[in-house]
This record gives C-alpha cells, sequence and structure tokens, in this order.
C-alpha cells in the first residue's frame, strides 16, 4: 500500500523529464537526483556536475497546495533558510490529458478528480553586495545526512559548502 | 439566445504567457492556435508584460489556474460557453521539450478527442 499523495509508477513515469543542459553556466548535462523527506511526494534536483542547481520539483498527488510543507522542508536543507522565498516558489497541477495516454486514464479513474500538485524551485543567478555573481548550489557529500544548498560564485576557488566548510582541516602525515 | 438546457461548448482558449518566454513562444502560441482549431474557437493570448492584459492574465491565474506569487507560464485556459474556466496546461520548469512534451499529449489525449466530439468534460 502506499502512502496518501505517493506517486503511482504511472504518474512518475509521466512527470520525467530526463536530459536537458546548465543554461547560463556550463551547458554540461543535467543530472537529475532524487531526495528522500518525510513527505510522500517525489523530490528531484537537477543541477550540473559542478552542483549548479537548475531547478528543484516536488511533485505530490493531491488536492491541497502543498507549496508550504515543501518551503518548511526546503528551509531544513538550505543555509542560510531565507534563500527560499516564496517569490522562487512556483505551483503547477498536472490534470491528466497534458502527461499522456497511460496517466490521463489512471487520472480520469479517480473521483473526484485529483491532479498531481508540482512545486518548483528555482534561484536565479543574484549579485552579492561586493558585486560578484552568487548561484544556487548543492552538496551531497556523504558526510551530511542531508542534501545542503546554499549560494555561492561557482567559479570562485572554493566549494562554499558552508557545512563542509564547518569540517576540520585534514592533517598530514608528517 | 441560448435555452439554458443547450449544452455547454468550448467559447475560447487562452494563454497567458509572455514574449520572452521559449516555453511560450513561440512553442504554446503555435501549439495554441493548433488547440483553438480543433475546438473551432478562437485564441486569446495574454502577455504579462503589457499592463492590462497583465492584469486579466493576473485574475485568470488567480481564479482558476496556477496561483504563486511569481506564477509559471505559460498557462492555458478554456472558456465554456456556461461561464466554467477549465486550466489545462502550465509549463514545466525542467525544460523546453518537456513542455513540448506536454503540448503533443494534450493535442492526442482522450479529453480534447471528446471535447471535439461533442462532450463536456
Amino acid at each position: 500500500m502506499t502512502r496518501p499523495g505517493a506517486l503511482p509508477g504511472v504518474l512518475r513515469r509521466a512527470l520525467d523529464a530526463p536530459g536537458g543542459r546548465c543554461y547560463r553556466h556550463c551547458d554540461q548535462p543535467i543530472r537529475s537526483r532524487r531526495l528522500a523527506s518525510a513527505l510522500p511526494g517525489r523530490w528531484e534536483v537537477r543541477a550540473c556536475p559542478s552542483g549548479v542547481v537548475s531547478v528543484t520539483s516536488y511533485a505530490e498527488w493531491t488536492r491541497r497546495d502543498p507549496t508550504a510543507a515543501v518551503r518548511r522542508a526546503l528551509g531544513r536543507w538550505t543555509r542560510p533558510a531565507s534563500l527560499v522565498r516564496a517569490w522562487d516558489l512556483r505551483l503547477a497541477t498536472r490534470r491528466g490529458p497534458e502527461l499522456g495516454r497511460d496517466a490521463e486514464r489512471r487520472l480520469a479513474a479517480t473521483h473526484p478528480p485529483k491532479g498531481v500538485r508540482v512545486v518548483y524551485w528555482r534561484v536565479y543567478p543574484f549579485r552579492a553586495p561586493d558585486g560578484s555573481e552568487r548561484r544556487l548550489l548543492v552538496c551531497f557529500r556523504r558526510t551530511h545526512r542531508t542534501p545542503v544548498f546554499f549560494a555561492a560564485d561557482p567559479s570562485g576557488p572554493r566549494w562554499g559548502c558552508p557545512v563542509c566548510a564547518r569540517r576540520r582541516p585534514k592533517r598530514h602525515r608528517s | 439566445m441560448r435555452s439554458p438546457a443547450s449544452p455547454d461548448r468550448p467559447e475560447r482558449v487562452t494563454i497567458v504567457l509572455a514574449r520572452w518566454c521559449p516555453h511560450c513562444v513561440p512553442l504554446s502560441v503555435t501549439n495554441g492556435q493548433r488547440l483553438a482549431r480543433r475546438l473551432r474557437v478562437p485564441l486569446r493570448i495574454l502577455d504579462i508584460d503589457r499592463r492590462t492584459q497583465e492584469r486579466a492574465a493576473d485574475r485568470l491565474v488567480a481564479a482558476h489556474g496556477d496561483a504563486s506569487p511569481d506564477y509559471l507560464i505559460p498557462q492555458v485556459f478554456l472558456e465554456w460557453s456556461g461561464g466554467r474556466v477549465q486550466h489545462l496546461l502550465t509549463g514545466f520548469s525542467e525544460q523546453v521539450p518537456r513542455t513540448a512534451r506536454a503540448w503533443r499529449d494534450l493535442l492526442s489525449s482522450a479529453w480534447l478527442r471528446s471535447v471535439v466530439a461533442g462532450g463536456r468534460t
């Protein structure tokens, strides 16, 4: 039995959007990565090999608007949490006819009708007070229990993850 | 004047868009025209960068679409003769080819065939 709000396979496949390139950064192929959370729906982070995030999305099969729950979850993963602004969260409802035959049939069989709600989090590049460019990056290092989203200059000399940066520097054997 | 018993029929397709958006122009304008032709109704474009159209777009999205403080475009609606407004499609933020696939699926959907055949759905 699946949790309420979880996406059945036919809807997961219908929402898939493989491919794409890192827009206005490196033009490298985008990699998709799933995230785990307490929410029943599906998370996906689309980022280039350098960690620059194109878009993060959360999809749930529900009648409610999950934007507030998505904002809370992203806030727990983001340093600082104030990077997650209401302005950058955008809702989309997938109703069936635009998802292909199998998903359309599946959604049409649900009464009363229930679409898939998708919340996108897209942070456009911005300038820091010193004039340097900042982009949203994500760190998936295994030392973190959760992904870490942060803003940094991707061309800068340091990776910039605030959690990695807190680790003590490696000691070299003499 | 139509009798109260006459069935609802499609009256207009509306697309909320911006000219600079690659999901909107030309992709959604071209496919919106196809959809309107199939339904034999006019197509209305609401450009969010034109003040008067933006107000109408904001109202339409707030009442019937996917509303957010800075909402997604394009958003496509079908207006029915009985006053009902049906939200049909919102652009896919992932990438333009995904929005193109959504248009292809919408134009070949069982829902559209049913509406063209005279069904209200």
